[in-house]
C-alpha cells in the first residue's frame, strides 16, 4: 500500500469519509438540511478526484484499477447523483441523515468492489454495499411489506455473502492466495510448466476451482436476482419503495456481475476456464433469467413487480456478455463483450433509474404509483411525463434509435462474433444465446408495451397531480436526455467502453503479453505503480 | 453537386421528422394549421421525388453491337438516369464509426419506384386525415415520422440503417392504430408491433451474421467501386499476421460477397447448413411476416379492421411492399444459394397465400377484412414472382422468364400499392358516413352515391386484375413467369384470379347493386366530397395508366430487375459448372 495507491483510491475514500461524518453529525442534529448538500459535495468532490486518474491504472497489493474500474466508478458516481436527486424523505425525516449516509456507502462500495484485486476486499466491498442497503430498505417506509421485504433481503443476502465467501476458501484452496491475479499466475506457470493436465488430472486445483466457481455463481447470482437466485426480487421490489428499488436494479448487479468477471474470467488463463467450463454456467444463468423473468413479468400489474422481473430480465442480457467474456478472454475489437457489459450497463441504469424516479414523481398524497391501471390515461393528462416513461421503457425494450437498443446490439454483437474458436461447441452456444436473447427482446416488448398501451389507450381514471419532489423530476429528464443523445449518437458511449474495456488490469496485460498495450493505454502522467508489489 | 444530392436525399427522407420536430412546439388548438403544414410537408416529398423522377436523358446500355450510345450533354445531379440498373443519387457518410454503420442512401429501379409510391400515397392518405378529429396535433407528428420511416427503408443502403428505419417505422404505426383505432385497437395495436418486432429481431440476428462473416478484402478494388467504397481499405494485422477481415454493413458489397465464387456466407454455421442459408431463413421469416404471407399473415386483418382509414391506406400500400422489398434488394442478392435451393419454399407459401386470402377474404362478412385479406392474397403474387428461379441448367440459363417473374412481382407491388390503398379508403369513405362495415347490411349505393359508386368499382376491378387496368400487369407477368418454372403452380396461380373476381364481383354485388340500402343510417349517405374524389380519383387514373401503359413504370423498373436476374443466372451458372 503506497502513497500512490491511498490518492488513486481517494474517491472512494472521501465518500465514506463524507458518509462516517454525516452518520455522526446526524445523531446530533437530525433534521439539519446540511447533511443532502454536503452527500452532494462528496460526491462532487469525488467526481474532480476522478476526472483527474483518467488513463491511470494501478496493481498495488490488494488494489487493481483498470479502464473496467474507471468507467464503472464513473457510472457509481452518476448513479449516486440519480439516487441522491430522487431521495424521498424517509417518513419521519429526522432519518435522513442515515439515508444519505448508507446511500454514499453503497456507492463506495461498488466503486471498491471494481477495484478489487484481491478476494478479501472484493468480498468487504460486496458486504459495503450490502449493509447499507439492508438500512435503506429499513429506512424506507414503516410499514408491514417494507419489514417483510427487509428481512427477506437481509437473510437471503446474508446467505448469499456466506455462499460466495465459502466459494472463495475453494478457490483460496485452489490456488493458494487471495490475490485473484497471484493466485491465478501460480495456476497458469503451473499449467505452463506441466501442461494442463496437471491440473485436471490429479483433480485437485480443477475440482476445487470447479466447486468454488459454482459457489461464486451462486452468491453472486443472487445479488444480481439471476434466475434461479431471483425469487426474492419480486417481493422486495413491491415492499420497499420506488427509489430503494432504483438502487436495488442497479448497484448490486453492477458489483456482482464484476466480481463474476474478475474472479473468474478477467484473472484466468483462457484454456482453464475452457476446462473449468464456468462460462457455460454463464450462459445458462443467462438463458434462464432472461426467459424466465421475461414471462413471468407479462402477468404482473404491480409495476415495482414488473420492473422487478424486467431488472432480472436485463441482467440474463448483461450475463450473456460475461458468458462470452469469460470463453473468448475478452476481446479488444469494437465489439469485445467485456465493451458490450460495459455499454449495457451505461444504458440500463439510465433507463431503470429513470423509471423509478418517474413513479415517485408521479405518486399522489404520499402514495408511490403500484399498479399499472393507476397509470391509464396518463398520455392525456401529463402528456410530458408520459412521454418521458415511454421514452425509457422503449428503450429497456431495445428500440431504436434509443440507448437501450445500442447496449443489446453491443451484447448480442459479441455474443454473434465471439471467437471461441479454441473451445469445442461454444460458437453455437453463443449464436443460440443471441437468439434466445433477441427473442426475449421481443417478449419482453409485450409487458413494456402494456404500460404505455395503459398510459395512452386508456381513459384517465382520476385527475394526476403529481406531488413527488422535484428532484425526481430532475433526474428523470437528465435519464431521459441520456436516453435520447445516447441513442441517436452512441459513437462517443461506444468508443468510452471500447477504451476502457482495452485496459484491462495490467497484470492480467502482462501475463497475456499482448503486444497492443501499449498503444492503447495513454496515461497522462508517467505510469504510476504497475509492477505489483506482491 | 454533390452537396445538392446529399441535400435533396435527406431533405426526402428527414424532412417530415424535422417537420414533425417542429409540429411539436406548435401551440394546441390550431389544428387546421397542423393538418394544412403536415399536408405541405407531404405535398413537398412528393414533389422532390417527382422532381428525380422526371427522366434526365436516356443512356443505352443494353445494345450489344458497338455504335453510337445515346448520351444527353448535361446530365441533371439527382435526376433519375432510366436505363442505368445501378445505385444512383448514392450519399455516404460516416454516422458510428465504431461499429462501422454509415449513412448510406441510394435509389435504383427496384427501389424508387417504390418510394415515389410511399411519397404520393402519403400525401393521400394525409389527405384522408382531414377527419381525424381527435388529438390532431400527435397524429400529424406520428404520421410524418411514419414516413419518415419508410421512406429511409427504401432509401437505405447501410443494412443497419435499413433495420434501424425499420423499427423507426414500428412505433408511430404502433400508436397510430393504437390510439386513433377502433374498439378492439390496443389487441390490434400489440399485435402488430410484437408481429413485426419478432420478424425485426430476426433480422438482427442475421444482419449481424452477415457482419460478421463479410470480408471487403476479399472484393477487388473493382467491386469495391462499384459498391461505392472508394477510399483505401485499411487491413489489420492480428497478432500471428494474418489480415483481419474488414466486415461491412454495405449491402451492396454484401451483396457482391454473397455472388462471388468462394464467397464468404457458403461457411458451414450450424446443421451442415451455411451463414448464407441461415441468414436467408432469418430473413425471409421477418420479410414474409411484413409481406405478410400465410402462416405468419395473422396480424394483419386485425390491424386493418383496427386502424383509422388513412392509416390503413399506408398499412397496405406502403408497410406490406416493405417485405417484398427486403426480399429483393437483400435475400436474393445477398443469400442467392439458400434463395436458389429454397426457391420451392418462397414459391409454396406465395401459392399458399394467394389461395388462402382468396378464400378467407371470399368468407368475410366485416368490407375491412374482406379487403385484408384480399391484400394477403395479392401479396402472394410477388412472393410467387420472386420465387421462379427459372434459370436453371434445364432451360440453359435462360433469365427470360424469371426477369418476367421478377418485373412482375414489382409492378404487382406497385399496383396492390395502388389498388389496395383506394379500396380502404373507399371502405373508409361509406364507414364514415354509415358506421358499420357489414357486408350484409349495404346495397343500393349506386342509387344514392353515383360518382362514389363508379370510383370504388373502378378500384375494384384494378384490384381484381381486369385487363387495362394496373393489377392484370404484375399479375400476368407473374402467371408466366411460372408456367415456365413449374406449370402447375401456374395453374393454381390463374386459377386463383377466379377466386378474387368471385370475391370482388361479390362485393360489389353486395354493396353497389341492389334495389335499396340495407343498413342503418341510411339518411346520412351523402354524395362524395370533392376532398374525397381529389383522393380517390389520382389512383384510379393511375390504375388506368398503369394498366393501359405499363411501360411508363416498367421503364424504371427493368433495367435493374433485368441486371439483378441476369448476375443471379450467372451465380447459377457457375453453380453448375
Amino acid at each position: 500500500m503506497s502513497s500512490q495507491t491511498i490518492a488513486l483510491l481517494a474517491p472512494e475514500i472521501l465518500l465514506v469519509a463524507a458518509a462516517i461524518g454525516i452518520l455522526l453529525g446526524g445523531a446530533f442534529r437530525p433534521a439539519a438540511p446540511v447533511w443532502r448538500a454536503a452527500a452532494w459535495a462528496a460526491l462532487v468532490a469525488a467526481a474532480v478526484v476522478l476526472w483527474r486518474q483518467h488513463g491511470c491504472t494501478l496493481a498495488d497489493g490488494m488494489v487493481g484499477i483498470d479502464g473496467l474500474s474507471y468507467f464503472l466508478r464513473w457510472l457509481a458516481l452518476a448513479v449516486g447523483g440519480a439516487l441522491l436527486c430522487i431521495a424521498e424523505r424517509p417518513s419521519p425525516s429526522s432519518q435522513q441523515p442515515e439515508y444519505v449516509g448508507a446511500l454514499l456507502l453503497a456507492i463506495a462500495g461498488l466503486m471498491l468492489v471494481v477495484c478489487a484485486a484481491d478476494m478479501v476486499l472484493l468480498f468487504l466491498a460486496l458486504e459495503l454495499i450490502s449493509i447499507p442497503t439492508y438500512i435503506l430498505l429499513y429506512l424506507g417506509r414503516a410499514d408491514a411489506p417494507t419489514q417483510e421485504a427487509g428481512a427477506k433481503y437481509f437473510f437471503l443476502s446474508v446467505l448469499a455473502s456466506a455462499m460466495f465467501l465459502y466459494g472463495l476458501c475453494f478457490l483460496y484452496g485452489a490456488t493458494g492466495t487471495t490475490h485473484i491475479y497471484v493466485g491465478t499466475e501460480s495456476l497458469r506457470q503451473l499449467m505452463d510448466a506441466e501442461g494442463i493436465a496437471a491440473l485436471t488430472a490429479g483433480g485437485w486445483p480443477m475440482t476445487l476451482l470447479r466447486i468454488g466457481g459454482g459457489l461464486v455463481f451462486a452468491g453472486l447470482g443472487l445479488k444480481i436476482a439471476a434466475v434461479p437466485f431471483h425469487f426474492y426480487a419480486p417481493d422486495v421490489y413491491q415492499g420497499t419503495t420506488n427509489t430503494n428499488a432504483a438502487l436495488l436494479s442497479v448497484v448490486p448487479k453492477a458489483a456482482g456481475l464484476l466480481a463474476m468477471l474478475r474472479l473468474l474470467s478477467l484473472a484466468m488463463p483462457l484454456e482453464l476456464v475452457w476446462a473449468a467450463q464456468l462460462w457455460r454456467v454463464a450462459a445458462v444463468l443467462a438463458i434462464l433469467s432472461m426467459s424466465l423473468a421475461n414471462v413471468l413479468a407479462l402477468w404482473q400489474d404491480n409495476l415495482r413487480r414488473l420492473l422487478a422481473y424486467s431488472s432480472v430480465a436485463h441482467g440474463g442480457y448483461m450475463l450473456i456478455a460475461v458468458s462470452v467474456a469469460m470463453a473468448s478472454g475478452g476481446q479488444s475489437d469494437g465489439w469485445s463483450a467485456l465493451a458490450a457489459l460495459l455499454v449495457y450497463l451505461a444504458v440500463y441504469a439510465p433507463a431503470t433509474i429513470g423509471t423509478f424516479s418517474l413513479l415517485v414523481y408521479l405518486g399522489r398524497n404520499g402514495k408511490a404509483i403500484e399498479t399499472i391501471d393507476e397509470l391509464a390515461g396518463l398520455g392525456r393528462a401529463r402528456p410530458l411525463s408520459a412521454a418521458m416513461l415511454a421514452v425509457l421503457l422503449l428503450s429497456l425494450t431495445g428500440i431504436p434509435p434509443l440507448a437501450g437498443f445500442w447496449g443489446k446490439l453491443a451484447v448480442f454483437g459479441s455474443a454473434v462474433f465471439a471467437d471461441v474458436a479454441g473451445q469445442a461447441g461454444a460458437g453455437l452456444w453463443f449464436r443460440m444465446l443471441a437468439v434466445v436473447g433477441v427473442l426475449n427482446a421481443a417478449i419482453a416488448a409485450a409487458y413494456y408495451l402494456r404500460i404505455i398501451g395503459a398510459m395512452y389507450f386508456r381513459a384517465p381514471r382520476e385527475e394526476h397531480q403529481p406531488q413527488g419532489p422535484t428532484g425526481s423530476w430532475v433526474a428523470a429528464t437528465a435519464c431521459v436526455v441520456l436516453v435520447l443523445a445516447a441513442g441517436v449518437y452512441p459513437e462517443p458511449l461506444l468508443r468510452a467502453a471500447r477504451q476502457q474495456a482495452a485496459v484491462v488490469h495490467p497484470a492480467v496485460e502482462a501475463a497475456k503479453q499482448q503486444t497492443a498495450f501499449e498503444e492503447t493505454l495513454s496515461c497522462p502522467r508517467p505510469r504510476p505503480i504497475s509492477v505489483a508489489s506482491f | 453537386m454533390l452537396q445538392n444530392v446529399v441535400a435533396l436525399m435527406s431533405l426526402i427522407v428527414f424532412l417530415p421528422a424535422v417537420a414533425a420536430l417542429v409540429l411539436c412546439v406548435l401551440p394546441r388548438g390550431r389544428e387546421n394549421i397542423i393538418k394544412l403544414v403536415a399536408m405541405m410537408v407531404t405535398v413537398v416529398v412528393f414533389a422532390a421525388t417527382v422532381w428525380i423522377a422526371i427522366p434526365a436523358h436516356t443512356v443505352q446500355r443494353s445494345s450489344e453491337e458497338p455504335g453510337p450510345v445515346a448520351v444527353s450533354v448535361s446530365p441533371t445531379p439527382g435526376r433519375f438516369e432510366l436505363g442505368n440498373p445501378h445505385m444512383q443519387n448514392v450519399v455516404r457518410l460516416p454516422w458510428i464509426p465504431a461499429f462501422g454503420i454509415e449513412y448510406f442512401l441510394g435509389i435504383d429501379g427496384i427501389s424508387f419506384p417504390l418510394v415515389i409510391l410511399t411519397s404520393f400515397l402519403s400525401m393521400l392518405a394525409m389527405a384522408a386525415s382531414w377527419t381525424i378529429d381527435r388529438h390532431v396535433k400527435a397524429y400529424c407528428v406520428l404520421f410524418l415520422l411514419l414516413e419518415t420511416g419508410m421512406l429511409g427503408v427504401f432509401m437505405a443502403l447501410d443494412f443497419f440503417l435499413f433495420y434501424v428505419f425499420w423499427e423507426v417505422m414500428l412505433l408511430p404505426m404502433y400508436f397510430l392504430i393504437g390510439i386513433w383505432g377502433g374498439p378492439r385497437r390496443e389487441y390490434a395495436a400489440v399485435k402488430f408491433f410484437l408481429f413485426t418486432l419478432v420478424g425485426g429481431v430476426l433480422m438482427l440476428i442475421a444482419l449481424l451474421m452477415l457482419y460478421f462473416s463479410s470480408d471487403l478484402s476479399k472484393l477487388s478494388q473493382q467491386q469495391r467501386a462499384a459498391c461505392h467504397i472508394d477510399q483505401p481499405l485499411v487491413v489489420s494485422l492480428t497478432a500471428d499476421r494474418t489480415p483481419q477481415p474488414v466486415h461491412t454493413f454495405n449491402m451492396l458489397a454484401l451483396a457482391e460477397m454473397g455472388q462471388m465464387p468462394d464467397s464468404p456466407f457458403d461457411r458451414p454455421l450450424l446443421w451442415d447448413k451455411s451463414v448464407g442459408w441461415w441468414a436467408f431463413v432469418l430473413l425471409f421469416i421477418g420479410f414474409i411476416i411484413k409481406l405478410p404471407a400465410v402462416p405468419l399473415h395473422t396480424w394483419l386483418p386485425d390491424a386493418h379492421v383496427e386502424a383509422p382509414t388513412p392509416i390503413s391506406m399506408i398499412l397496405a400500400g406502403v408497410l406490406l411492399k416493405m417485405g417484398g422489398y427486403g426480399l429483393m434488394r437483400i435475400c436474393y442478392p445477398v443469400c442467392p444459394a439458400a434463395a436458389y435451393e429454397l426457391a420451392w419454399l418462397v414459391c409454396a407459401v406465395g401459392v399458399l397465400s394467394m389461395v388462402y386470402g382468396a378464400l378467407a377474404a371470399m368468407a368475410q362478412k366485416d368490407f375491412k377484412r374482406l379487403v385484408a385479406y384480399s391484400s394477403v392474397s395479392h401479396m402472394g403474387y410477388v412472393l410467387l414472382g420472386l420465387g421462379v428461379w427459372s434459370a436453371t441448367a434445364a432451360t440453359q440459363f435462360n433469365t427470360t422468364a424469371w426477369k418476367m417473374g421478377m418485373s412482375g412481382a414489382l409492378f404487382q407491388m406497385i399496383a396492390h400499392g395502388l389498388s389496395s390503398a383506394g379500396m380502404f379508403f373507399m371502405v373508409g369513405v361509406i364507414y364514415d358516413r354509415v358506421h358499420h362495415r357489414d357486408l350484409d347490411q349495404f346495397g343500393g349505393l349506386f342509387h344514392k352515391m353515383p360518382v362514389y359508386s363508379g370510383l370504388s368499382v373502378g378500384i375494384f376491378f384494378a384490384a381484381l386484375g381486369l385487363p387495362g387496368l394496373c393489377g392484370f400487369v404484375g399479375e400476368f407477368l407473374v402467371v408466366l413467369a411460372a408456367w415456365n418454372y413449374h406449370k402447375a403452380l401456374a395453374v393454381v396461380a390463374a386459377s386463383v384470379v377466379i377466386l378474387t373476381a368471385g370475391y370482388i364481383l361479390w362485393t360489389i354485388q353486395r354493396v353497389y347493386l341492389g334495389p335499396h340500402y340495407k343498413g342503418p343510417h341510411g339518411e346520412q349517405l351523402t354524395p362524395i366530397t370533392a376532398r374525397e374524389v381529389a383522393i380517390a380519383a389520382p389512383l384510379l387514373a393511375l390504375a388506368i395508366i398503369f394498366g393501359v401503359y405499363p411501360k411508363a413504370l416498367l421503364d424504371y423498373m427493368t433495367p435493374t430487375v433485368n441486371h439483378t436476374v441476369q448476375r443471379l443466372a450467372e451465380w447459377t451458372e457457375r453453380l453448375h459448372r
